[in-house]
Parts: C-alpha cells; sequence; structure tokens
C-alpha cells in the first residue's frame, strides 16, 4: 500500500513538474507573440486535474486569452472574450490569498473594460440598442462597485434609452446616477429634457437651475434654460437673461438664433413700443448671425422672414383711413423691408428647396418686384409641392 | 517566473457627449411668414377707400349706402367687408356684394375687378367707377392699381373717362397716381 501511494506521489509530481514546463513554455510563447503556439499548449494541458488547480496555470490561460481576444476581429473574438471570463470566474476561488489573485482582479477589471469600450463605440456610432447592451454587460460584470466607469455607463444608458423613445428607462438611469453624486451637466440638461417631454416644465427647471448652481457657465444649461422659460411663456425672465448671454457671448450662433426667437415669441405678449423694440432686437440678433456664420439655414431664413414679417406688418398695423401721404410712406417702407428679405430667403431656400412657406413668400415677392423668370420658377415649384 | 510583464494599462475609449435638448430654433421653421396676399388686399382696401374720399361722386346709387362690387375671383372680399363694418362715406355706410359681370353695374358705385379677370366690357350708360386690379383696360378703368417697377404698389388714373363718367378726381389724388 505504501508502494502504491509512493508510486502515486511520485507520477503526481512528475505531472505539476510536466505541467510547470507546459506553462513556462506558454508564457515564453506569450511572451514573444506567439498566441496560437500558446493556446495549443494550454488548451491541451488545461483538462488536466493538476492545471485546474494551479493558480498560475489559470491565470495564463485568461490573460491568452485576453490577448487573443484583442487579437482577433470577427466571430472568435467574442469566443475568445467569454473563455477568458470564464476563466477568470473558474480561478478566483483557487487564487484566492495567492500571489495571483490581485492579477487576476486586475485583468477581470481589464475584461469588463472591454464591455464599457464596446458599448462607448456603438454610442458613438449611434447604435443605441447594442450600446445598452454592453453597458448592461459591463455593469453587471462589475457587480454592485460604483465608480465613475460604472456612472459614465449608466448614464450613457440613460442618453441610448431616451434616443431610442424608452423615457422610463431612461429615467431609471438618470436617477441612479444622479443619487450617486455624477457630476456631469449634461445630466441636469438630460433630465430636464425629460420631464419637460413629459410636460412637466417645473421639475424640468428645477434640474436645470440644480445644474446651473453647480455648472454657472455651462452653456447647455444656459440654453435649455432659456427654452424652459419660453416654454413656460414666462417672457420677462427670458428676455431679460437672454440679454445676459448674449453679452456673455457675442459670436455665438446658438445663443444669438436663441435670442431671436425669444424676442420673436416675446412679441406675442407684447403690443406698442416695446413689441417694436423686440422686433429691432430679433433683427439685429439674427444680422449678427449671419455676420457670424452666413451661410447658417437658420440665421439667413429668420433674418428674411423677420424684414418680411416686418413689412406685411406695417400694412396690417395700419388703419383703413391712412392719408394719401402716408399710404405712400408705408408701401415704400413695406416695399424696401421685403426686397431687402430677399437675398437672406433666396440663401436660405439653398438649403431647403420644397420649403412651401418659404417659397410662397418669394413668389410673392418675385411677383411684386417683377422678377418675372424667378416668379416662374417657384411658383412651378409650388405647383409641384402643391 | 515574473509576472510584471503582463501588466496592463485599462484603456477606456471617449464618449461623445450628446445634447439631448432640442433647442427652440432647431424648430425656427415655427417663424412663419405671414400671409403676403392678405398685406396686398389690406393696401389695396386702403386706396380704395382713399378713391371714395378723394373723388368726387356725381350721385350715389342710394342714399344712405356707398356699395362697393366685386367682379371675378379674389381674396380682398373678406378684407373690404372688415373696411365695411368699420368705415362710413360721406355719412354712409359701405356694403360689399359680388356680383356676376359689368352688366349689373349700375347698382354699385365703384365696381372692383379682380385680377386676372377676363373678358370684362362695360355696357353701354355703364358711368360706374371702376377700379381694375393690375390689369389697365381702355374705356374700363377710371383707376388701375398696379406695381410699379421697383414692386410699389400705387395706381394709374384714366382721367379722361373718369371727366367722361363724371367723377372729379382731387389733385392730392392725381399727385399720387404713376
Amino acid at each position: 500500500m505504501r508502494t502504491l501511494l509512493l508510486l502515486f506521489f511520485i507520477l503526481v509530481s512528475l505531472q505539476l513538474k510536466g505541467q510547470l514546463a507546459l506553462v513556462n513554455e506558454a508564457q515564453k510563447f506569450i511572451q514573444e507573440g506567439k498566441l496560437t503556439e500558446a493556446k495549443e499548449i494550454i488548451d491541451n494541458a488545461s483538462n488536466e486535474d493538476a492545471f485546474k488547480t494551479n493558480p498560475r496555470a489559470n491565470y495564463l490561460k485568461a490573460f491568452l486569452y485576453k490577448d487573443l481576444y484583442l487579437n482577433s476581429k470577427g466571430a472568435s473574438k467574442e469566443s475568445y472574450r467569454k473563455t477568458a471570463f470564464q476563466t477568470i470566474e473558474d480561478a478566483k476561488p483557487i487564487s484566492s490569498g495567492t500571489s495571483f489573485e490581485n492579477p487576476l482582479s486586475q485583468l477581470s477589471e481589464f475584461m469588463s473594460s472591454t464591455f464599457f469600450n464596446d458599448g462607448v463605440d456603438y454610442f458613438n456610432q449611434a447604435d443605441y440598442d447594442k450600446a445598452i447592451i454592453y453597458f448592461d454587460k459591463f455593469l453587471i460584470a462589475l457587480g454592485d462597485r460604483v465608480d465613475e466607469f460604472v456612472l459614465d455607463a449608466t448614464y450613457y444608458s440613460g442618453v441610448s434609452n431616451y434616443l431610442l423613445g424608452n423615457r422610463d428607462d431612461a429615467l431609471k438611469n438618470y436617477t441612479f446616477v444622479y443619487e450617486n453624486g455624477y457630476e456631469n451637466p449634461l445630466l441636469y440638461n438630460d433630465l430636464a429634457a425629460l420631464y419637460l417631454k413629459n410636460n412637466n416644465p417645473n421639475e424640468a427647471l428645477r434640474y436645470v437651475k440644480e445644474g446651473l448652481s453647480k455648472f454657472p457657465m455651462n452653456q447647455e444649461l444656459l440654453i435649455t434654460e432659456l427654452n424652459i422659460l419660453s416654454q413656460k411663456e414666462d417672457y420677462a425672465s427670458s428676455e431679460q437673461k437672454v440679454d445676459a448671454y448674449i453679452s456673455n457671448y457675442p459670436d455665438d450662433i446658438e445663443v444669438l438664433l436663441l435670442a431671436g426667437t425669444i424676442y420673436e415669441k416675446n412679441t406675442i405678449e407684447a403690443e406698442g413700443e416695446r413689441k417694436t423694440r423686440l422686433i429691432e432686437k430679433s433683427e439685429k440678433v439674427y444680422k449678427k448671425a449671419v455676420s457670424v456664420d452666413p451661410n447658417n439655414y437658420h440665421a439667413n431664413y429668420n433674418l428674411g422672414v423677420t424684414l418680411y414679417n416686418k413689412g406685411v406688418d406695417i400694412i396690417n398695423s395700419k388703419s383703413y383711413d391712412l392719408d394719401l401721404e402716408e399710404l405712400r410712406s408705408v408701401v415704400d417702407k413695406s416695399n424696401d423691408l421685403f426686397s431687402s428679405s430677399l437675398p437672406f430667403l433666396e440663401k436660405s431656400l439653398e438649403s431647403r428647396q420644397s420649403d412651401i412657406d418659404l417659397l410662397k413668400a418669394l413668389r410673392s415677392i418675385y411677383y411684386n418686384l417683377n422678377m418675372k423668370d424667378k416668379f416662374d420658377k417657384v411658383d412651378a415649384q409650388i405647383t409641384s409641392l402643391e | 517566473m515574473d509576472f510584471n510583464w503582463m501588466l496592463f494599462r485599462r484603456n477606456n475609449r471617449i464618449l461623445i457627449g450628446i445634447a439631448l435638448f432640442t433647442v427652440v430654433f432647431g424648430a425656427s421653421n415655427s417663424l412663419k411668414a405671414q400671409d403676403f396676399t392678405k398685406s396686398q388686399n389690406k393696401l389695396k382696401s386702403i386706396f380704395i377707400y382713399n378713391f371714395l374720399k378723394y373723388v368726387e361722386w356725381p350721385k350715389y346709387s342710394s342714399a344712405d349706402v356707398v356699395k362697393i362690387c366685386l367682379v371675378g375671383e379674389g381674396d380682398i372680399y373678406s378684407e373690404l367687408n372688415n373696411l365695411a363694418q368699420t368705415k362710413k362715406i360721406q355719412n354712409r355706410k359701405v356694403q360689399i356684394s359680388k356680383i356676376e359681370s359689368l352688366s349689373e353695374c349700375t347698382s354699385c358705385d365703384l365696381v372692383f375687378i379682380n385680377e386676372n379677370t377676363q373678358g370684362v366690357k362695360r355696357p353701354g350708360g355703364c358711368n360706374t367707377f371702376i377700379v381694375t386690379d393690375n390689369n389697365f383696360e381702355e374705356g374700363i378703368s377710371n383707376i388701375n392699381l398696379k406695381y410699379n417697377a421697383d414692386g410699389r404698389l400705387g395706381f394709374e388714373i384714366n382721367s379722361g373717362l373718369c371727366e367722361d363718367n363724371g367723377y372729379k378726381v382731387s389733385s392730392a389724388l392725381k399727385s399720387l397716381a404713376f
């Protein structure tokens, strides 16, 4: 019996020595970048009991499959990642308390980060369904841990859900990162967008204000605040704030266009001198926007329509018993405005050939200015669109 | 065996931020070009009102109303109705009606012939003041509304026909004609 036990011991020792030699050989191949050779050795050895209980051999296998994953493409890539993860999981119990515990943990974290990176890549490619899948895999791999990457993955899952129209899921994601102290001004912006979509402008404004208290110069939040105030028809506040933003961002096309839109919206409630002043202000910011970006469709369209509408307003605001001289003056002023609107409307038509309102405005102006060829062309376009 | 060579660095991708909020200017086409035709009809109505003020009528068709009749298809009807509801001429109310042809002209104080109305003829005995729209017709138009080369809306007066029909056009109105 003792002889048998001794023989068994010698056999196991020889096997272990054999395993050690194989592991050393595989490691050498990995160092030399000969992954196929290393894989052959590791795969052959990994079914042996001695391999399964060896922390170093298992770590080496996980490491090898990590490298195979990184150096491959196509269907095999995913299979390598799966094996790497499985090997890490198998190795955890036998590595506990050994010198491989920490390297294995690092390797595990690295492999988890590949899910995060894939999620990011899909997100950046606007493939939001797949982005959510990979962010979720990343979060599952990390368990209950909460760090900046977990918050990023959760937040961008939220963004993906929002963009896919999954508002409830988006809100869950946003709420999680908000409650865990995620410091990103876009979060407040997105929460505001979400609540506004859910017809809750007060809650939207609350998040924007909280965001602005943390990121007072963040432009997205400043613009969102203006949008919400405008939607809430808080005309006085929106005008006051937009005036301040223009002085801070005098050449920012977005701020200029938003300002013009807010001034225009505010004219709905305004009368008399205040209305005239708001129209002048919107004309001024649109002119500035065109000078900042001469090819910008919105800047050209809004300036053209503002000048054109001003011409129409001059006529419509007059009473029927206008004195003859005044009538002549009204005709001259309105006509000058129609003429001055023309280049901006024509410029915006370059970008939107089938904008029926724009075409109709141009048709009227061409008619009045006796521009027959242009009139005929636009008239034919309108007919084909209608 | 040293495993230091196996250390690696985590290399996370950078996310591209997306601002989800659709800013208002993104929907700037909500800034609508107003109805140009409506404004032009308003101008034409103001002109017509001034013609009624600055031309002396030999007599009106009725003691208490001034009747404006419209011939042909056009959008000016509602605008002239607005005028009729708010204004008076020589202390008479203004009444707007549509007629099929100039054969009914004797019941009208002023006839407005819409643009693009073809084949209109002034019947014998019809001395009614006729305003045409961008379509001067010799023997028909007392006044023709027209756009000049700069696109300004104005009018031309057929002074001879006005005199023949018994209308006195004020010098103020004449001075503003093309």
